[in-house]
């Protein structure tokens, strides 16, 4: 049964169906089928587009699944990211181990590193869990540019060749592309599972009250340790997908403000969604691309002549912190919130949907 | 009949009316995407760089471009020096522009695209000096210059020369720990321990590291003063130049710094309205000198700046970065329509001109050296040159008045 305009109770396990409905059925097999053939009708700068919103995406549902979920504040997601990148890199140039098993490699790597900092999280929360993770960015950061050139090239990076799968090379934008779709398909598929299960159960219990989840017999040290080592394991799967995509893994491309960014992707997403955080991923990368095209063009009309590009381009920047935090203050549950609600009154129409 | 020649008429009236005043244009056009910064480390250079782009791209127009019927317009694109943004935006240049070049930024758009230019067949061009990592054969990236560490060890040698009395030189660094520094300090330290020590040239003294925005730097300045240093390299940022000059004073040393135009001297004393604190620093750099008004450089400018919407005051090392970087773009462009024609140029056709034929220093309107490049590197590997500037008496001038040239002795790090 469900009450309108509110978050559905979900007693029985088919109550927690993402898909329901034949139509919707129809819907999403569409909708997947649609993506697919993306690269046979559309041009460069979509599937480009693509690529990077797919590989954030990973990242972003990790972090939901660590912050989200759990409760957990972690502002190191993107040094998580860039072991999986230098994981996978290293292993593709040294010993030229094949993909499939490189890309899970790159994210048990990564989750073992992000576990490390789960156990901080033991015994701090808030604020000091959020330091703790910043440290993440600045260790990662420093032990790249100082172990052995011979492991991760120091400061010279990693250079990548094309790689392949059964004779499949990925030298093309299209190419890569689906690489990152079913990645990104399989690793959203169990997001959803993860979720819906005891775990995921157990993860929102503890995010809710530790204490009283302690208390009723959650492990709660378990819990919040794997919280961690979920999280970055997907994103040590992104940071693969990334060098592969990119062909170039440097220290320098996972930086603590990319961790705030999906961070900010979450927010305005919603928080404790896995659609939420493909929501949000989708939402503010669109508007960062929107705001790349739109800049040299506003500049070129001289609209703004006094200001000057760069004011242009700067204030373009600020807009996107803004909208976080208009987004923190008037719609906190996110994006994700909207859509149910808008869900809700396409389900009753036309009766009135109560607004909360 | 009467009809048919009636509508001949009318329809060869109207054709002369629309064609009045049209000359049917034998001119190519191309799009030339420029990877830019508004928002992110390099947002304060491209002030300068923007303008210089636009009239060096102009005055090409005008001039060669006419002659050889092609026409090339500037597209900019804000990279904010991110490598996802410029990954994700690279496709649709590719797609919008169908470039025959591009011009680049910096370290952003190197990582972000150095591995599939050659494939994407666009050869960049950057301004920038280069740097160690990117010493790399077959790239479709072409630097201005050589590394850093090429233009410093030619100033070092030069100003080895100019101290006999010091030898062996104690060669200290003061520098960040961030990657570009870091290759800096490794090749300038392998250079100085394999060639310059055994013949009692130069040894190094000290190598302190602090933040790339230090506030303040007086103990790292103590242990350079201890280990007795002659010349100090590092202080990148004018962060760092300022906090260096104020360690100084409070030890009441003034130990000269070796850095790029571009990171002490200009950028301290646009901000502290005086050079005074950097007399007898030096800067070095592979370009003409803006301290030299009696240069063709010079002469270029003020060209740009009667015609080309340039302004006096821009005579700056910003300026100095985006300048050879655009001219050799145009001429890079010329060589091969001057190969191929107009109307056939793609990017295979640049980077074949590029290879083919040397760049002289005067059609790279005394700007550059004469540049050749080879598969061998993304930077000009033979007859290197640097011009060396210093602040002598309160004003910043040229240490030599003619080109430096640069040891062909220096090998990868």
């Amino acid at each position: 049964m469900t009450i309108p305009a509110r978050i559905p109770l979900q007693t029985e396990y088919k109550d927690q169906a993402i898909i329901r409905t034949q139509k919707q059925w129809y819907l999403f097999v569409g909708f997947v089928i649609f993506l697919f053939a993306l690269p046979f009708f559309s041009g460069g700068r979509i599937i480009g587009m693509m690529n990077i919103i797919g590989i954030t995406a990973i990242a972003v549902v990790g972090l939901q699944i660590n912050v989200g979920y759990a409760g957990q504040v972690n502002l190191g997601q993107s040094a998580f990211v860039g072991v999986g990148a230098y994981t996978a890199g290293a292993l593709t140039l040294h010993f030229n181990v094949p993909i499939w098993i490189t890309i899970p490699m790159a994210g048990a790597s990564a989750a073992v590193f992000g576990a490390i900092f789960g156990l901080a999280a033991l015994r701090i929360k808030g604020f000091y869990l959020a330091l703790s993770t910043i440290a993440a960015q600045f260790i990662f950061w420093f032990t790249m540019l100082k172990l052995p050139k011979s492991w991760f090239g120091q400061h010279e990076g990693l250079r990548l060749e094309p790689v392949s799968l059964l004779g499949f090379r990925f030298d093309t934008d299209s190419r890569v592309y689906y690489l990152i779709f079913i990645t990104a398909v399989l690793m959203i598929y169990g997001a959803f599972s993860l979720a819906r299960s005891r775990t995921g159960r157990a993860l929102i219990a503890i995010r809710d009250n530790d204490k009283v989840a302690d208390i009723i017999g959650i492990d709660v040290f378990y819990y919040k340790s794997l919280a961690f080592f979920i999280g970055a394991f997907y994103a040590g799967i992104a940071g693969a997908l990334w060098g592969y995509y990119i062909r170039f893994v440097h220290a320098d491309q996972f930086t603590l403000w990319l961790s705030v960014w999906y961070l900010g992707m979450l927010i305005v997403g919603g928080m404790g969604s896995i659609l939420g955080a493909i929501i949000g991923t989708v939402g503010m990368r669109l508007l960062q691309e929107l705001m790349t095209y739109l800049g040299p063009r506003i500049v070129e009309m001289q609209v703004f002549s006094k200001l000057g590009g760069e004011i242009i381009f700067a204030s373009m920047n600020m807009l996107l912190g803004a909208i976080i935090i208009i987004f923190v203050i008037f719609e906190p549950r996110g994006l994700v919130h909207r859509l149910n609600i808008i869900k809700e009154s396409y389900r009753l129409w036309p009766f009135p949907c109560e607004r909360r | 009949m009467k009809k048919s020649k009636y509508f001949l008429l009318v329809a060869t009236i109207v054709l002369s009316v629309l064609m009045e005043g049209h000359t049917f244009a034998a001119v190519t056009k191309y799009k030339v995407p420029v990877i830019s910064d508004f928002t992110g480390p390099y947002a304060e250079l491209m002030k300068s760089w923007i303008p210089v782009h636009k009239a060096v791209f102009a005055w090409w127009n005008d001039s060669s471009g006419k002659r050889l019927g092609v026409d090339m317009e500037l597209r900019h694109y804000d990279g904010r020096q991110d490598p996802s943004t410029i990954a994700s935006m690279w496709p649709g240049i590719l797609a919008e522009c169908r470039p025959i070049i591009a011009l680049g930024g910096g370290g952003a758009d190197v990582a972000a695209l150095q591995q599939r230019l050659p494939q994407d067949k666009v050869p960049a061009f950057y301004g920038t000096a280069a740097y160690g990592y990117g010493w790399l054969p077959n790239q479709w990236l072409f630097q201005v210059r050589p590394t850093y560490v090429h233009e410093m060890i030619a100033a070092l040698i030069w100003y080895i020369q100019q101290h006999p009395e010091k030898r062996p030189i104690k060669f200290a660094f003061m520098s960040s720990q961030i990657p570009p520094a870091l290759d800096n300090v490794k090749g300038m330290q392998k250079y100085i321990q394999e060639k310059l020590e055994p013949k009692g040239l130069c040894k190094l003294s000290a190598v302190e590291y602090v933040d790339i925005n230090p506030v303040d730097v007086s103990n790292q300045m103590k242990k350079l003063i201890d280990a007795k240093a002659d010349l100090v390299s590092g202080p990148a940022t004018t962060a760092m130049a300022a906090a260096y000059i104020r360690a100084c004073e409070l030890h009441g040393m003034n130990i000269p710094t070796l850095m790029a135009p571009h990171q002490t001297i200009y950028p301290f004393a646009r901000a502290m309205k005086t050079y005074k604190p950097f007399e007898g620093h030096f800067v070095v750099a592979a370009h003409a000198s803006v301290t030299d008004k009696n240069s063709r450089a010079y002469q270029f400018f003020k060209v740009l700046v009667e015609k080309y919407g340039l302004k006096d005051d821009q005579w700056n090392p910003y300026t100095m970065m985006a300048l050879p970087q655009s001219i050799l773009a145009v001429r890079a462009v010329e060589h091969a329509a001057k190969k191929v024609g107009e109307s056939k140029l793609t990017g295979q056709a640049v980077y074949d001109a590029i290879m083919a034929q040397p760049f002289t220093h005067e059609e790279l309107m005394g700007l550059l050296p004469t540049l050749y490049f080879t598969r061998e590197a993304p930077f000009s590997t033979k007859d290197l040159k640097v011009m060396i500037e210093t602040v002598k008496n309160g004003e910043y001038v040229l240490a030599t008045p003619e080109w430096v040239p640069v040891p062909d002795d220096i090998t990868k790090w």
